[in-house]
C-alpha cells in the first residue's frame, strides 16, 4: 500500500510539472457549457481546514483501561492539490490529493479532571471524483462525488505525564489506510485569463473509522489546457 | 619601559599570562579534588533526612554539624521504626529542659571551639534514615521535624544550612592485642541450641579465652552452668537463664553456638579489649568457616578475668564461673537488650552536689520530676518520688536512688532488678525496654517476599498487568511465638478487604487509582506470655513493605 501511495504522488507531481511547463498555462477557459469533447485541464492549489468530530463518549470511561474516553472535536490545517479534466460537456473527472497536518489536542479524564496534551496523527486523502460544472446565479459552481483512500500516519509509543503527574502510555500507532467516500461543492471566481479563485466544501466519509470529516478549502485554480478555445 | 610592560602582559612568552594560567589551573585542580573528596564524604540530604551513600558510610558512626543548639537525632531502620535516639545539647546552657527519656550527649568543650558537635552512634545500630529535630525553636510541641518547618515558614531553620560531613577520624587501633594469630585454631563447633536458620535468629557464640585443648570440657561446663544455673551467695537456684522474662518468651529466636578454640589470642589486661568494629570484622572472618552468617553476639568466656562481666554492643566478656544472672545482665547491656544501664550503686558519690553526667534514658535517670522520668507511664500518681526503699514499695515502680554505679543522684525504676545485681528478675521497666528492643531490632518474621511488581521507573498499565500478586513466606518458628497472630495486608496503609490471614493476595490493577502505591503486610499480635510487658504505646504490627509501584492512567490510542 505504501509503495502504491508513493507511486501515486510521483505521478501526480509529474503531471503537475509537465502541465506547468509544456501546456498553455494561462489560456482562457471559454464556453465551458457549450463546447463538447474538447478537453480542459485545470490545476488547483488550496488551503483550508478539516473539521474532525468528537470521538468517544464519557460513558465509555473505564478506570485504568479507558481513562480518557473522549477525543474532542477539533480542526486541522489542510493543503490540497487537484487536477481536473473535462471529459464530456460539463462533466469533469478530478484527482485530489490533500494532506492534513497534526495538531496538539488536550484530552481530559472525566473522573478527576486530569488532562494531557498529545499530538494527533497527520493523514493524507487521495481520491477520484466526478464533477458536474454548472453556472448558478452567474457563478461557476460544481458538484462532485468520488471515492478514494485515506492514509493515516503512524506514531511511536510514548509515555506522557498528565497534569496531575500520572503516566499515560500513548500506544504505538501503525500507519493504516481505509476507503473514503466524498461529496463536495465548489465555486470558481474568474480573476484574469486562466486564473480563478476557488473554494469548496467537502464531506469525507471514512468507511472503517465511521466518521465524517468536513473540509473547507480555498485557493487558486489555473487553466492549463483549453482545447475548447 | 612601556614596551617592557607590554611584553609582560602580551605575547607568548609573557610572565603574567603564564602565572595567570598556572593560578587558574591550580584553582580548578583544587576545586575538582575538593568536590571529588567531598562527594565521597558527604551525605546526601533532602527534606530533613540524610541517607547513606553506599556501604562505606555504614561503619563510620561519627557526624558533625555546625549548629550550636539542642538537637534530637533519630535513626530509623528499614521498617521505619526508631532504632536509636540521641540528643546533642548546647553546652552553654546550664539547665536541661529534658522532656523525653533519651540519651543525652553532652557536647565537649573542644567541639564548642569549632562550634561543631559530634554524635557517637553505636556500631551495632543498623539504620536507613536519620531525622533531625530542632529542640530550641519549639515550645508547645516537643519536636517538629525539620522538613515540616521548612515547608511552613520561611523564618525557620533550613536543613540545607547544615553540612553533614563524616568526621575524619582515623580508626583507633583496636585494643585487642593479638598474639600469634596462627596459633589460634578452631577445633570444633557446635550449635547446641538450634532454632533454625542463622539469618533470622540471634546467634550467640561462646568463645573460650585462655583455654588450652585439654580444658574444653571445663569450658563446656561453664557454659552449661551459665545457662542453666542462676546462683547467688552460694545458693543454686533451680531456675535457668531461659526462665527470665523476656528471654523466656523469645528463646526460640536464639541460636547458641560454641567454638572450641585453643589458645585464643587475647590479652585481657585492657578493659576495652576487642570492643571495636575492626575486632568484630576480624572475628567474623575467623569464624566464618563454621558459622557462615556473622554472629550477633560473641560471648568470651575467660578463664581468669578480673571482672564478672563486660558488655559492648556486640560482645560480652564473662568470667568462666559466672552464673546465669551475670549473663542476663550482660545480655541486657549489649545490643540484644538495647544497651540498658547498670543499676549498681557501689560508688559513694553522695558528697557531690550534682550528678557527674546527665542521663535520663532507658532505666536510669537523674530527674525525680515525674514528667522527666523515662518510665513515667509506669509510675502511679500516688508513688512518692524519689521512692523510699522499703517493703511497702517493694514491687512498685518509682524512682529509687542508686543506679549507674552511683549511690546518689541517679535513680532506677524498681527496687530489685537483675541490673541492680539481684537474682534473676528484670524490673518491669527493663523488661519492657528489653522486649521492645527484641521486637523492633531482632524479630524477623518473614523469610521471603515475592511480587510481580516491576521495580524501577516502569509504570504499570492495567491493560498490560491486570493483576498484581504479592506473597510472603513466614518463619514458622517465629510465628509460633505469637499468641493468635493475624496477617493483615495494607494498601497505602489502609487494610485490604478480605485479605486477613492470607499469605498471598492479588490486586486488580484496574481498581487501583493511578499513582504511586505501597503494599505492606503485617503480622499483628502479641508474643505469647508478654501480656502486660509493654505499657507505653507500641504498634504491634510487624511489617514487611513491598517495593513501591506506580499505576498509570492506562493506554491511549491516537489512531486506530
Amino acid at each position: 500500500m505504501k509503495t502504491n501511495f508513493k507511486l501515486l504522488i510521483i505521478i501526480f507531481i509529474c503531471i503537475f510539472t509537465l502541465s506547468s511547463f509544456n501546456l498553455n498555462l494561462f489560456s482562457q477557459e471559454n464556453n465551458i457549457e457549450t463546447s463538447e469533447f474538447k478537453p480542459v485541464l485545470l490545476l488547483s492549489y488550496q488551503m483550508g481546514i478539516t473539521a474532525i468530530p468528537q470521538v468517544g463518549d464519557e460513558t465509555e470511561y473505564l478506570q485504568g483501561i479507558n481513562s480518557f474516553p473522549v477525543i474532542p472535536s477539533h480542526t486541522v490545517k489542510t493543503v490540497s492539490s487537484e487536477v481536473s479534466l473535462r471529459i464530456y460537456k460539463n462533466f469533469h473527472i478530478a484527482f485530489t490529493l490533500d494532506y492534513s497536518m497534526n495538531t496538539k489536542l488536550r484530552v481530559t479524564d472525566p473522573s478527576d479532571g486530569d488532562s494531557f496534551v498529545f499530538e494527533t496523527l497527520s493523514f493524507y486523502n487521495y481520491y477520484l471524483n466526478f464533477r458536474y460544472r454548472i453556472k448558478l446565479f452567474g457563478l461557476k459552481t460544481y458538484f462532485s462525488i468520488g471515492a478514494g483512500k485515506n492514509y493515516t500516519n503512524g506514531a511511536k509509543e510514548e509515555n506522557i505525564r498528565t497534569e496531575k503527574g500520572y503516566t499515560v502510555l500513548l500506544n504505538k500507532s501503525e500507519p493504516y489506510s481505509q476507503w473514503l467516500l466524498i461529496a463536495n461543492m465548489g465555486i470558481d471566481l474568474n480573476l484574469s485569463g486562466g486564473l480563478c479563485l476557488t473554494g469548496k466544501i467537502s464531506i469525507l466519509n471514512l468507511t472503517e473509522d465511521k466518521v465524517k470529516y468536513l473540509q473547507f478549502l480555498a485557493g487558486l485554480k489555473f487553466t492549463v489546457l483549453n482545447r475548447g478555445k | 619601559m612601556k614596551k617592557n610592560f607590554f611584553l609582560l602582559v602580551k605575547g607568548e612568552k609573557c610572565i603574567i599570562k603564564k602565572l595567570l594560567l598556572f593560578l587558574l589551573l591550580t584553582i580548578s585542580f583544587t576545586f575538582t579534588m575538593n568536590s571529588f573528596t567531598l562527594k565521597k564524604l558527604f551525605f546526601k540530604y533532602s527534606k530533613g533526612e540524610i541517607k547513606y551513600m553506599g556501604e562505606k558510610c555504614i561503619n563510620q558512626k561519627f557526624y558533625k554539624f555546625p549548629k550550636v543548639g539542642d538537637w534530637e537525632i533519630v535513626f530509623y531502620n528499614h521498617r521505619q521504626n526508631i532504632v536509636f535516639k540521641t540528643r546533642v545539647f548546647n553546652p552553654l546552657r546550664k539547665s536541661y529542659d529534658l522532656d523525653t527519656p533519651y540519651t543525652p550527649f553532652k557536647a565537649k568543650e573542644e567541639f564548642l571551639k569549632e562550634s561543631l558537635f559530634s554524635v557517637n552512634i553505636p556500631s551495632s545500630i543498623k539504620f536507613e534514615k536519620v531525622s533531625f529535630y530542632d529542640l530550641n525553636n519549639v515550645k508547645t510541641l516537643p519536636f517538629i521535624p525539620l522538613e515540616r518547618k521548612m515547608n511552613e515558614s520561611k523564618n525557620t531553620f533550613e536543613i540545607k544550612k547544615i553540612i553533614f560531613t563524616l568526621r575524619n577520624v582515623k580508626r583507633k587501633k583496636v585494643s585487642l592485642k593479638l598474639k600469634n594469630i596462627n596459633s589460634a585454631k578452631i577445633i570444633s563447633h557446635k550449635k547446641f541450641i538450634d532454632n533454625g536458620n542463622e539469618i533470622r535468629r540471634v546467634d550467640v557464640v561462646f568463645i573460650p579465652v585462655q583455654y588450652s585443648k585439654e580444658e574444653f570440657e571445663s569450658f563446656h561446663k561453664s557454659i552449661n552452668f551459665m545457662l542453666y544455673n542462676v546462683c547467688w551467695g552460694g545458693w543454686t537456684d533451680r531456675r535457668t537463664f531461659f526462665d527470665a522474662s523476656p528471654i523466656k518468651e523469645f528463646k526460640r529466636m536464639f541460636n547458641f553456638h560454641y567454638l572450641d578454640i585453643a589458645n585464643f589470642p587475647m590479652d585481657w589486661q585492657q578493659e576495652t579489649a576487642c570492643m571495636g568494629d575492626a575486632c568484630k570484622e576480624w572475628l567474623d572472618n575467623f569464624v566464618k568457616k563454621f558459622i557462615p552468617i556473622a554472629p550477633d553476639i560473641y560471648v568470651f568466656v575467660v578463664k581468669d578475668y578480673p571482672w564478672s562481666s563486660m558488655s559492648s554492643y556486640w560482645s560480652i566478656i564473662i568470667r568462666k564461673d559466672s552464673c546465669g544472672n551475670v549473663l542476663l545482665r550482660a545480655f541486657s547491656r549489649s545490643s540484644i537488650g538495647g544497651g540498658l544501664y547498670n543499676e549498681f550503686d557501689t560508688t559513694d558519690n553522695c558528697k557531690d552536689k550534682e550528678p557527674k553526667e546527665i542521663i535520663s534514658a532507658k532505666n536510669v535517670t537523674v530527674f525525680i520530676d515525674k514528667d522527666l522520668i523515662p518510665w513515667k507511664h509506669w509510675i502511679y500518681d500516688s508513688t512518692p518520688l524519689p521512692t523510699p526503699n522499703n517493703l511497702f514499695y517493694k514491687n512498685v515502680v518509682g524512682a529509687f536512688e542508686g543506679a549507674y554505679d552511683y549511690k546518689c543522684h541517679y535513680y532506677r525504676p524498681q527496687e530489685k532488678c537483675v541490673l541492680h545485681g539481684d537474682l534473676w528478675d528484670f524490673c518491669k521497666v527493663c523488661r519492657e525496654y528489653f522486649t521492645i528492643t527484641l521486637l523492633d531490632n531482632w524479630l524477623t518474621p518473614y523469610t521471603s517476599a515475592t511480587s510481580n511488581v516491576t521495580t524501577g521507573e516502569e509504570v504499570i498499565q492495567p491493560e498490560d498487568t491486570p493483576f498484581l500478586k504479592f506473597s510472603i513466606s513466614i518463619d514458622e518458628v517465629i510465628l509460633s511465638m505469637f499468641d493468635t497472630p493475624n496477617i493483615v495486608w495494607l494498601l497505602d496503609d489502609k487494610p485490604i478487604e478480605g485479605s486477613d490471614g492470607k499469605r498471598e493476595i492479588s490486586l486488580n490493577t484496574s481498581f487501583l487509582k493511578a499513582g504511586k502505591h505501597t503494599v505492606k503486610v503485617a503480622i499483628v499480635g502479641e508474643i505469647k506470655g508478654t501480656t502486660g510487658f509493654i505499657r507505653k504505646f507500641y504498634d504491634n504490627h510487624y511489617y514487611y513493605t513491598f517495593p513501591e509501584f506506580e499505576i498509570g492512567k492506562g493506554k491511549f490510542n491516537r489512531g486506530r
